[in-house]
């Protein structure tokens, strides 16, 4: 072990190593001519695995404690881009590379593409990345002689070889990589420092990598935000915004900057560049002007409270260094005029920092302050929380006011909400900038790289519309909506359950929204064959307690439904009605906001699916698709987080209970905060199975599992930590019991955007568009489905990756049955664009985050109590 | 819990980790540490519990997850007394399915055999023995047959309670998988053996 791993094992602080120099730079000059690069290998077990969950830190703090780290990455290439990750982010493997799902699926491992459908030309927001022929990258390894440790030192002394090395480079104080191979395979330098101390530099080869090896693309993706970079564009969170082309909309205070996501990636056939439009929005509105403002709005004693209610969680911008903070807290005793002490020792005033830092004057000399806590540790060092003065701070994002607010939304859409064919030029003014910029030009000649200038066509498939199966009818829809609504309208319901005997409560104020209600429910029920009679009416006073009264007393066991019609969206009053239904006395509920009732035009059509709703919160069904497998259980999760308010996690467990899929059993689970991976899914699936096996006699020989809400970067985890769940609960069953599991993670945020080409321009590809080649990633079993139609903007298609699968079935199939399980949630007559199981997980979930906090009374789990 | 409060891993004592990255954390100890691995259980009612298997016993009694199974078996109490057992709705029968997957699924796998016992062995899992073993003498017969046999046999009555841990289940498609304690038995009472 070197002296600075020794160091660095022990904890010790860097500065606290350059007093004792002789032991480190004696050890590191032992080892350099012990290891030529044959034998470098021999010199691994010296240093430790590392301990901590993820390693490696910020690039630029770590500096010279690279060098031992390097040592080590040397085995494996997945480790190199550990220390070349750029700077500043969080660091994490955000494209789930690495996670080879797919040769684990023996069917697939030949072809992953499906087959039925009728083509469709396509173009996606993907450029490829085209080299040279023969094209690589040279990897070297950089030593320094006596140690040098500062990293910006280390770059001067190299670079004083420029002629050797050449202009184009990438260094990051101890990897080195050119676009050449240099004469020989270990070179020697000599530079002098500043203080005329002499230094070699051995540059030694370590690896000539292929255009597609994974260190490489690490590479392009630095490449391609130095360019970002290069073109003024200011990276806030992963993504690069333009602040120089801002649009403002005066009349709401906002600003949008219009910015790109991107990432480069080894897709099915090339290596591409996937970008796609995105817009910051700001508010140019200050964090004191906000506090000004609510001042006038809430009494001076709740003023206090009202701010840390609204603040705390928000993301603010500072301009004078287009940074991001999360406002972590409000410091009430301290104020512009505090001082602190600086790195060097030296007290200084917020004011006098701010001038002579940022140039920025400060009026308000009685302003609180804003404290933004570093969310982790660097290495050893605790950094300490950051100070913020909110008259510098800028607020960011959308309030959930502001998006209430419909007319500031349509203004907003305007800018935002892109069509096609805008959002194809957006994509393309990004390459044309790249090609006018000759800087970038020069850099990507350099490396000897450049982009296909034009988008990625090839061919995709739209599959089969479904019929929609009711009672004794079958019905046609029109793809090019995926909307039945107006043709089931009149059709009766595969299951109605009767009204027989149901309470509507009310308040004095809302008695003519109740009888339109009813009214209007009598008109409309007959026709779906529910059966109904005239409600229980309750008249209650306007509070919450009174509603509560009236449910304690009214509740009878034959009580099929409550129906509450309430004055305003208030939250609370609806939390406890729900919370009480729920948990303490099971009943389905049904919420109306009376407002919702009060125009009479509409009345009829949302009386209408106020009545659907409230048969399958009782436990009906509605309609149902042809499911060509039988024994087949689908089951769907999905995780609902409130981690601004610090609630806990819920996670949503659906599992259908019969073969046409119009039943479903719910479970939840209450985790910790923000927590996304499920602890427990095996008693889940277990109560899943019990429940199907008394519905059905028999046990599901087929499970399907989509899995809703997984990030960037948990794949891994989800495969190796979700699944053995499964697989354990499955084995418990019974030693015989061995059904086919499939497990499938949807994801809906995904940067993938498809343009159907129509005549001369391009349009949104139709529902049932599915595509599994080209921009799916060759080591997974991956497809994206377009389920959805949009009005206006760009549809997102949904990502599936297969990440487990025993079923054996045709990739075809298991498109359409995800196709298929779109057209089967029950609070929406259309198309979804996830698979009912999750958007009904969704749902749960969100009900009980939201109102409930706690698993709700398992005599309702076999309905969809929660819609 | 706290999710930034720290608790010990179990693969190595010399880690501590923040509760809310313990999943991540468990994923990778457990493929560093293949050894451990197979000697730790993992608690039925929460995967993060992972620990010897003489204690495993001990920690399902006191488990603070473990209502979610308690609830079931209230769960099951409640529609067992109310006569509620949900009936499959009649009234509507779906119309005959115009394609058949299954069919194209048996083309593709060559008509291999149903085989009962299985292995395991193609699960990606290790050092697993949460699955129950079955006594040798049931082991014999291989086949669908050997099943009908074994389940006639538990469902005799509660005396044979304790052989109820090997149920035999078919999961072939054409014939619907029975388990043995549908015969109107109380479960098991076992936590782990629920289901």
């Amino acid at each position: 072990m070197t002296g600075r791993a020794r160091a660095r094992a022990r904890g010790r602080p860097p500065g606290q190593e350059a007093a004792i120099p002789p032991v480190g730079a004696a050890s590191a000059q032992k080892t350099l001519p012990s290891h030529p690069s044959e034998q470098r290998q021999s010199l691994q077990p010296c240093h430790p695995p590392p301990l901590t969950e993820e390693p490696g830190g910020r690039g630029r703090q770590r500096g010279p404690q690279d060098a031992p780290k390097t040592l080590g990455l040397q085995i494996s290439a997945g480790f190199q881009e550990l220390s070349l990750a750029d700077r500043g982010g969080r660091r994490r493997d955000f494209h789930d590379l690495g996670v080879n799902t797919r040769q684990a699926i023996e069917h697939v491992r030949e072809s992953k593409t499906g087959s039925s459908g009728a083509m469709i030309k396509l173009i996606a927001n993907f450029f490829r990345l085209t080299s040279r022929p023969q094209w690589a990258l040279y990897q070297y390894h950089v030593d320094y002689n006596p140690e040098m440790e500062a990293r910006r030192l280390r770059s001067g002394l190299l670079f004083q070889h420029e002629d050797l090395i050449g202009k184009t480079h990438a260094f990051d104080g101890s990897i080195l990589f050119l676009p050449k191979r240099l004469p020989n395979k270990v070179t020697e330098v000599y530079s002098k420092t500043r203080n005329g101390e002499d230094v070699r530099i051995t540059i030694t080869l370590t690896n000539e990598l292929p255009p597609t090896s994974p260190t490489c693309l690490q590479f392009y993706n630095i490449i391609f935000r130095r360019l970002l970079k290069m073109m003024n564009f200011q990276q806030i969170g992963r993504n690069y915004y333009n602040p120089k082309d801002p649009v403002s909309i005066p009349n709401h205070r906002l600003m949008v900057w219009p910015g790109f996501t991107s990432s480069i990636l080894q897709y099915e056939e090339s290596i591409m560049l996937c970008a796609d439009v995105s817009h910051k929005i700001l508010r140019s509105e200050t964090v004191l002007d906000f506090m000004y403002s609510l001042y006038e709005q809430v009494e001076e004693r709740r003023f206090r409270d009202a701010c840390a209610k609204e603040l705390i969680g928000v993301i603010v911008l500072t301009k004078y260094n287009n940074r991001t903070y999360r406002v972590d807290d409000i410091d009430w005793d301290a104020n512009p005029q505090c001082t602190f002490r600086r790195a060097d020792g030296s007290e200084i005033s917020y004011i006098d920092y701010y001038k002579r830092q940022y140039n920025q004057d400060i009026s308000d000399l009685n302003q609180p302050v804003l404290i933004s806590q570093y969310r982790r540790k660097r290495g050893n060092v605790t950094v300490g929380p950051v100070v913020l003065i909110p008259e510098l701070c800028y607020l960011t994002g959308l309030t959930e006011k502001m998006r209430n607010d419909f007319n500031m939304m349509k203004d907003l859409a305007v800018h935002t909400r892109l069509s096609p064919e805008q959002r194809q030029r957006e994509i393309g003014k990004l390459v044309d900038c790249m090609k006018k910029d000759e800087c970038v030009q020069k850099e990507l000649r350099d490396w000897g790289l450049s982009f296909d200038s034009s988008l990625l066509s090839f061919t995709g498939r739209v599959v089969q519309a479904e019929k929609i199966l009711q009672a004794g009818n079958v019905f046609d829809y029109n793809p090019q909506f995926a909307d039945w609504s107006r043709e089931t309208r009149v059709a009766p319901l595969i299951h109605a359950k009767p009204l027989d005997n149901w309470l509507l409560i009310y308040t004095r104020r809302n008695y003519d929204a109740a009888n339109m209600l009813l009214q209007n429910l009598f008109k409309v029920t007959p026709s779906m064959g529910i059966r109904m009679n005239k409600a229980t009416m309750i008249e209650v006073d306007d509070r919450t307690e009174a509603y509560l009264r009236v449910l304690q007393q009214s509740i009878t066991p034959d009580t099929n439904i409550v129906v509450c019609i309430l004055s305003s969206t208030r939250k609370d009053k609806y939390d406890a009605i729900k919370k009480y239904l729920c948990t303490d006395c099971p009943i389905p509920s049904q919420c109306v906001v009376a407002r919702t009732l009060s125009k009479p035009q509409t009345a009829l059509a949302i009386v209408t699916k106020i009545a659907l709703q409230m048969n399958c919160k009782m436990g009906g069904e509605l309609w149902s698709v042809e499911i060509p497998l039988k024994q087949l259980m689908i089951v769907g999760i999905d995780c609902y987080h409130d981690t601004l308010s610090g609630k806990q996690s819920i996670a949503g467990f659906v599992a259908s209970l019969n073969e046409k899929m119009t039943r479903w059993f719910s479970r939840c689970v209450v985790q910790s905060r923000g927590q996304e991976i499920v602890d427990g899914l095996k008693a889940c699936l277990q109560t899943a199975l019990r429940e199907w096996f008394k519905w059905n006699k028999y046990l599901p020989s087929r499970i399907i599992v989509y899995r809703d809400g997984v990030g960037d970067g948990q794949l891994n985890t989800l495969v190796n930590y979700e699944v053995p769940q499964f697989l354990d609960c499955l084995k418990t069953v019974g030693k015989d019991y061995n059904p086919r599991l499939t497990v499938i993670v949807v994801k809906k945020r995904v940067s993938t955007r498809f343009f159907a080409q129509a005549g001369g321009g391009l349009k949104n590809p139709p529902p049932g568009t599915v595509v599994d080649i080209e921009v799916t990633r060759p080591e997974w079993y991956d497809f994206f489905i377009v389920s959805q139609a949009v009005r206006n903007g760009c549809v997102a298609p949904t990502h599936y990756n297969v990440v487990y699968d025993t079923s054996k079935l045709k990739p075809d199939h298991v498109q359409r049955l995800t196709y298929k399980l779109c057209h089967m949630y029950y609070n929406w007559s259309g198309v979804i664009r996830v698979p009912a199981p999750c958007q009904y997980a969704h749902k749960l979930a969100f009900l009980v985050g939201q109102s409930i906090h706690r698993e709700p009374n398992l005599l309702l789990s076999d309905r969809l109590y929660y819609l | 819990m706290d999710p930034e409060a720290l608790v010990q891993c179990p693969y190595d004592k010399a880690h501590q980790i923040r509760v809310s990255r313990l999943p991540y954390h468990l994923v990778k100890c457990q493929r560093n540490n293949p050894q451990v691995a197979r000697s730790l259980e993992v608690c039925p009612f929460n995967a993060r519990h992972r620990m010897p298997r003489s204690e495993l016993q001990r920690h399902i009694a006191c488990c603070p997850d473990q209502r979610l199974l308690f609830n079931s078996q209230e769960l099951s109490l409640c529609t067992g007394d109310q006569a509620k057992q949900p009936k499959v709705p009649v009234a509507w029968q779906a119309p005959p399915c115009q394609e058949d997957w299954e069919a194209e699924v048996d083309e593709l796998e060559e008509a291999a055999p149903f085989i009962l016992n299985t292995t395991v062995s193609d699960l990606p899992l290790e050092g697993d023995s949460s699955a129950l073993v079955a006594p040798p003498n049931w082991r014999q017969g291989v086949g669908p047959a050997a099943a009908a046999v074994t389940t006639g046999h538990l469902a005799k009555g509660p005396d044979k309670q304790e052989q109820n841990r090997s149920r035999k289940v078919v999961a072939q498609p054409s014939s619907p998988a029975v388990c043995a304690w549908v015969a109107g038995a109380p479960l098991p009472p076992p936590a782990h053996l629920l289901i």
